[in-house]
């Protein structure tokens, strides 16, 4: 999928435990591990919103677009 | 309205008083036809000169054709047994309700169709015995034929929510 999620790398730059963002948020570390490995269908508003409040950032920071180069 | 116990043990006695009255008709009819006439006189099998003139497999192929639908809507009443057991256990939504719904209304489906065709069956078997020309191949269709179709189609369209339903909920669960 051409959309890459950088919250792992966003949260290295923050010093932020996975497990705190989890709890912030209010979903469990499983979904938030799925959600930093690309492996969800989606993310809601309200994640995303409490994710760039707990950690300062915009959805840009978090989601980058890379188009497929074979497509 | 909700959906009670009360409901459900008020459902399955509806079901298994249709399943008795289902299952003993026929078999009664032609275990003992004297005494089953005068409840409710066949008009196909009157018709065409009664019991008595039947040979033993006239008797045999007319009970098989007049069961077979009868066999078909018990065991649709069967399956909604099986759907009320599934609600029971809060497994509405699962694969197996979708495969009963499914089932359900297919077996309806040769419900209707075996309905339609068992007085046409059951007149070649009558007239089977009687001499050329007299033999008949009969076929009506009436309007009450296909009211079985309203519950077949009815079934299957819910088999088919519930399978649409349970993929929307997956993929809603796949969003964080």
């Amino acid at each position: 999928m051409p959309i890459t999620v950088k919250l792992d790398v966003i949260l290295a730059d923050r010093k932020v435990k996975s497990k705190d963002l989890a709890n912030h948020i209010g979903i469990t570390e499983a979904n938030l591990s799925l959600l930093k490995s690309g492996k969800v269908k989606g993310v809601r508003f309200g994640t995303l919103e409490a994710i760039c409040e707990y950690l300062a950032c915009q959805p840009g920071d978090i989601l980058i677009y890379e188009p497929d180069p074979e497509a | 309205m909700r959906i009670r116990p009360s409901n459900i043990s008020l459902l399955r006695v509806v079901i298994i008083i249709s399943l008795i009255g289902v299952i003993v008709a026929p078999v009664w009819m032609w275990l003992d036809p004297a005494s089953f006439v005068k409840f409710g006189t066949d008009d196909v099998i009157m018709r065409y000169g009664g019991f008595e003139r039947l040979v033993p497999w006239q008797y045999a192929a007319g009970f098989v054709v007049t069961a077979l639908p009868q066999a078909l809507l018990a065991w649709s009443l069967c399956l909604i047994w099986r759907l009320t057991s599934l609600v029971d256990a809060g497994r509405w939504f699962d694969d197996a309700s979708e495969s009963v719904w499914r089932t359900s209304g297919k077996v309806m489906l040769w419900y209707v169709l075996a309905n339609w065709l068992s007085p046409t069956a059951l007149i070649l078997v009558l007239t089977a015995t009687l001499g050329p020309g007299k033999r008949e191949l009969a076929l009506s269709i009436q309007s009450q034929d296909f009211l079985g179709l309203i519950p077949a189609l009815m079934a299957l369209v819910i088999a088919r929510m519930v399978a649409l339903a349970r993929a929307q909920r997956d993929e809603l669960n796949e969003i964080v």
